[in-house]
């Protein structure tokens, strides 16, 4: 064995204290072996290609949400990129060590996004999906993928962002594409995501306040909706 | 009865008195005193010798003092006793003055009722005086009584004792008061009414009416001390329910028949008699609530029909008629209010109007035009409130607000905010370049810079514009500069122009530098030398404080081997130019005729650079194109003009050309973006940065507090600029609309 796997094994499992033993942890580490590009080099994350498996083994479709739930989980750095860390201690703790039970959790995850009392999951994969997306040291996301991100994010099977009058979703896309124009930092981020809360909570979009603490893009976009939907009244 | 008289006074008793009363006889005593106080009720005039007086006086001492011999010979228990024996002797005279008074004020009453009106007065008037008078006689005939029986009822606090004189105007009050105060008050409004009408009266009656009500105000509680109680409740109160009624009435038949400014007229007249009248003939008590009431009737009652005259008034800029409005506005509360509001909307749009009709030049306006334009109306209502509205401050600040929002959002400036403190500045600079014609009006420019929001504005390009006075000598005074520079520090503050009044330093050391160059140079170089020396002037200038772009020099200056301006041998020019067009100008030096691709090769000038300056010397003619009319591009070439001709020894060809003139003016425009997005973000952090946590809307409240004085941020701006610290990580979000400080 490798000086590295060695000083591995030690760390997760013999070191008093910070680890104890634990079979959950051992087939979770074995699992994530498995997977491993270049355990040669960097024996202690996956990289792409053994992520493609392992989501493939899970049943988990690159462009589909399921990809945020298990990265948020396994708290993966990048964009298919997982450590043995986060995947270990991310699954131990929900106590699924195999693929099977992973995926039902997953599913079970999938089908809890849409329900208002599990709004905090929601956000704490929509959190860690910017994270994700980012590449640093830039700062911001490009629009056209945080544009992509928001439509798995905000449509079924998750939370759909829009209310019987207004298609929220497909308005802040086109709003952003054609006045924004700009990359998406982490500001204008986490605030969409309280965005959402409010449009759907109360469509009229009373909840707006001109000297409130919105970023100034949702403020030009709560007054281009505005006009949006006075010029079609004007039409019907 | 002889044989009870006191042997002192029964021999001198004159005819008409009876001897002295026994004095133990309550009965006769007074029937003695009834006699004397008729005397001095009705017939005082006659006179009462000093026996008859004294003879009263002794009947009541002895009265009050018989008792007490009676009592002691009674027996020698209870001092109480005593005491309340001379009570009850004091008491039987007092009552009994008590009803002689009520019968003589019963006859009194009975007679006025024969008489109305001046009569009436003339009447009360009359009684109210002999009755006094004898008041104050009784008081001091019954002087024992006063001394003793009443001021032991009045220290143990009996009510309703009072001394003798205060007991007349007591039954006064009750028995002649009042059942005809009603009908005397009557008479004196009606009398009143008739000098409002414009009769002359007698003043002097209605004065002693008002001093006779005055007298009734007696203190409950201390009977020498007065109140002005009656006289409130029974004159003052009448006299303004009459005074607001006359003058309800009529201002109502008035008006039907009269303009607006007549009514002012007489409304101001109306006032001004009313305080005459107070100083003729009532009390000063009354001036507050009567003027009071004559406002309210005249003015207040108006109020609406006044105020929608006032715009009538603006219109057609009746000064004196508009200062009788103020005048007669501003005496009821919040009368100006609406006046201001309107005033300020008149100026506003007289004001935009102006703007409009010299807007019709586009972007050729004429910054003097412009600014004239400005100042003309500015002039024009400065001089109205000093005149009409007394040069009140809160007109003032109308007028401010008017001509700040005329002058910041108009026609010229809609293009753009920032257009208007742009061209305030272009005039400036025209005002105190070399050959302007007026120099006063830079007095005015102060005025209309302290209406200016976005000072920041100014600030660029009338430190660009400065500069260019500077660097190119067109500077007019430097007196007049400096006082620019000093009016500018009154308006905005050291910080403003600091930077400018560096610019005058470098200009100083420069020349100094200069002179001790040429100092050393005649010193050190010799004759030869000094004829090939180029005549240079050297500015050394701190990039820091120059809003001048430093031009990046060509690539080659030709040396100067020669000297251009002599090689023509006629009267010498002196050209400026730029540092370009030396560079294009020297190679005429060595050549008379040189090629556009020659150029291009010698000074290495970007095309843009080369073509805009052989543009202003063909313009100028200082150099002839062949083939001739064509531009500059390649294959062309370029003829020194020996015919050079020009009114001026001096020529200023480092004219910025058209284009260059804009890109100037935009690049300053981006500049005054930049510096204010900067000044913002720093606001913001030092905000922050002291405060740590902060709501965000106190947040923006903050910094424009920090930065009105420069400009008025708007508030989008600022949401832009924390957004922009919230990127870079120097602020973060906190729960609840709170943003954090992050070091």
């Amino acid at each position: 064995k490798d000086r590295h796997s060695l000083a591995t094994y030690l760390r997760l499992y013999l070191l008093p204290g910070t680890q104890s033993y634990h079979p959950t942890k051992t087939n979770l580490n074995k699992l994530f072996d498995k997977y491993r590009d270049d355990p040669r080099s960097n024996p202690d994350s996956i990289g792409l290609d053994g992520a493609s498996n392992y989501f493939h083994d899970i049943g988990v479709d690159l462009e589909d949400v399921g990809l945020f739930i298990v990265s948020e989980i396994v708290q993966s750095p990048s964009m298919g990129e997982l450590t043995r860390e986060g995947f270990v201690n991310g699954w131990s703790s929900l106590g699924a060590d195999t693929t099977a039970s992973q995926k039902s959790l997953i599913a079970t995850r999938r089908s809890q996004l849409s329900a208002p009392e599990h709004r905090d999951l929601l956000r704490r994969i929509y959190r860690h999906t910017f994270t994700l997306a980012l590449a640093p040291p830039a700062r911001s996301i490009d629009l056209d993928a945080a544009l992509v991100y928001w439509r798995l994010l905000f449509s079924a099977p998750s939370l759909q962002w829009s209310t019987p009058s207004t298609p929220w979703l497909d308005w802040w896309c086109e709003f952003l594409e054609t006045r924004f124009k700009k990359a998406v930092n982490k500001d204008l981020w986490d605030q969409t995501f309280k965005l959402v809360e409010e449009c759907i909570r109360d469509e009229s979009m009373s909840w707006w306040d001109e000297n409130g603490a919105w970023p100034g893009v949702i403020d030009e976009f709560v007054a281009w909706v505005g006009e949006k939907r006075g010029g079609e009244r004007m039409e019907e | 009865m002889a044989g009870n008289a006191q042997p002192y006074t029964a021999s001198r008793t004159p005819v008409n008195m009876p001897p002295m009363p026994a004095k133990d006889d309550a009965e006769a005593t007074w029937n003695f005193l009834q006699l004397g106080v008729q005397k001095i009720m009705t017939d005082l005039k006659e006179g009462m010798d000093m026996k008859t007086y004294m003879g009263l006086y002794t009947a009541i001492h002895n009265f009050c003092t018989a008792q007490k011999a009676v009592g002691g010979g009674a027996g020698g228990f209870g001092a109480a006793n005593n005491r309340g024996g001379a009570h009850l002797l004091g008491e039987e005279l007092y009552n009994k003055l008590i009803d002689y008074l009520k019968s003589h004020l019963a006859g009194v009453r009975d007679q006025s009722k024969q008489h109305v009106d001046e009569a009436l007065l003339t009447f009360y008037i009359k009684e109210w005086k002999r009755y006094t008078t004898a008041g104050m006689y009784n008081n001091h005939l019954f002087r024992y009584l006063n001394r003793h029986w009443v001021k032991r009822e009045m220290d143990e606090g009996k009510k309703n004792i009072y001394d003798i004189y205060t007991l007349h105007l007591v039954r006064w009050k009750e028995d002649m008061f009042g059942a005809t105060h009603k009908s005397v008050m009557d008479s004196v409004l009606r009398l009143v009414e008739k000098q409002r009408n414009g009769e002359t009266i007698e003043h002097s009656q209605v004065k002693a009416i008002v001093d006779s009500f005055v007298s009734l105000g007696l203190d409950e509680g201390d009977s020498t001390r007065s109140t002005l109680d009656v006289y409130r409740q029974y004159f003052e109160t009448p006299f303004l329910a009459a005074t607001k009624k006359y003058y309800q009435e009529e201002s109502r038949s008035f008006n039907a028949e009269n303009s607006v400014v007549e009514y002012m007229k007489k409304a101001e007249a109306r006032l001004d008699e009313e305080k005459e009248r107070v100083f003729l003939y009532l009390l000063a008590e009354i001036t507050n609530p009567l003027m009071k009431t004559c406002e309210e009737a005249l003015i207040k009652d108006h109020s609406n029909m006044l105020r929608d005259e006032f715009q009538v008034l603006l219109d057609n800029e009746r000064q004196e008629d508009l200062g009788r409005m103020y005048k007669l506005l501003a005496r009821i509360p919040d009368g100006l209010d609406p006046l201001r509001t309107r005033f300020e909307a008149h100026v506003r749009k007289a004001g935009l109007a102006a703007v409009e009709k010299v807007a019709a030049e586009g972007d050729n306006l004429e910054p003097k035009v412009y600014v004239e334009a400005l100042l003309d109306v500015h002039t024009q209502y400065q001089d109205l409130v000093n005149k009409a509205f007394n040069g009140e401050s809160e007109f003032v600040r109308s007028l401010d607000n008017a001509c700040r929002e005329f002058v910041n959002r108009n026609k010229v400036c809609k293009s753009g905010s920032t257009r208007s403190p742009e061209l305030l500045a272009k005039y400036t600079d025209t005002l105190l370049k070399k050959s302007s014609t007026k120099m006063t009006e830079e007095d005015n420019m102060e005025k209309q810079l302290s209406q200016i929001l976005y000072k920041d504005v100014f600030q660029k390009f009338y430190s660009r514009n400065l500069a260019k006075r500077l660097v190119q000598t067109t500077s007019a005074s430097d007196d007049a500069e400096t006082s620019m520079i000093s009016k500018l520090k009154e308006a905005c503050g050291f910080e403003y122009t600091n930077k400018l009044q560096r610019m005058f330093q470098d200009m100083q050391i420069s020349k100094d530098l200069n002179t001790a160059f040429k100092d050393w140079q005649s010193e050190n170089l010799d004759a030869a030398d000094q004829k090939n020396a180029v005549d240079a002037t050297y500015n050394i200038l701190g990039t820091g404080f120059w809003p001048l772009n430093p031009r990046l020099p060509p690539s080659r200056l030709p040396t100067p081997s020669a000297n251009y301006i002599k090689s023509q041998g006629k009267m010498p020019y002196t050209f400026q130019v730029s540092t370009f067009q030396m560079a294009i100008l020297l190679l005429f030096n060595d050549a008379e005729t040189v090629t556009y691709e020659e150029m291009e090769e010698a000074t290495k000038l970007n095309k843009e650079n080369l073509d805009a300056s052989l543009g202003v010397f063909l313009k100028a003619k200082v150099l002839n194109v062949s083939p001739a009319g064509a531009k500059p591009e390649k294959g062309t070439s370029y003829t020194l003009n020996y015919d050079f001709k020009n009114k001026k020894v001096k020529v200023n060809l480092n004219i910025a050309v058209k284009s260059e003139q804009k890109q100037e003016v935009e690049d300053t425009h981006k500049t005054i973006e930049e510096d204010r997005k900067l000044l913002m973000q720093s606001a913001i952090v030092r905000i922050m940065k002291s405060r740590k946590k902060m709501k965000h809307q106190q947040l923006v409240g903050e910094t424009i507090a920090q930065i009105k004085s420069r400009f008025s941020p708007k508030i989008p701006d600022i949401k832009k600029c924390i957004d922009i610290l919230l990127e870079k990580e120097y602020l973060e979000r906190l729960e609840g609309d709170e943003l954090g400080y992050l070091a």
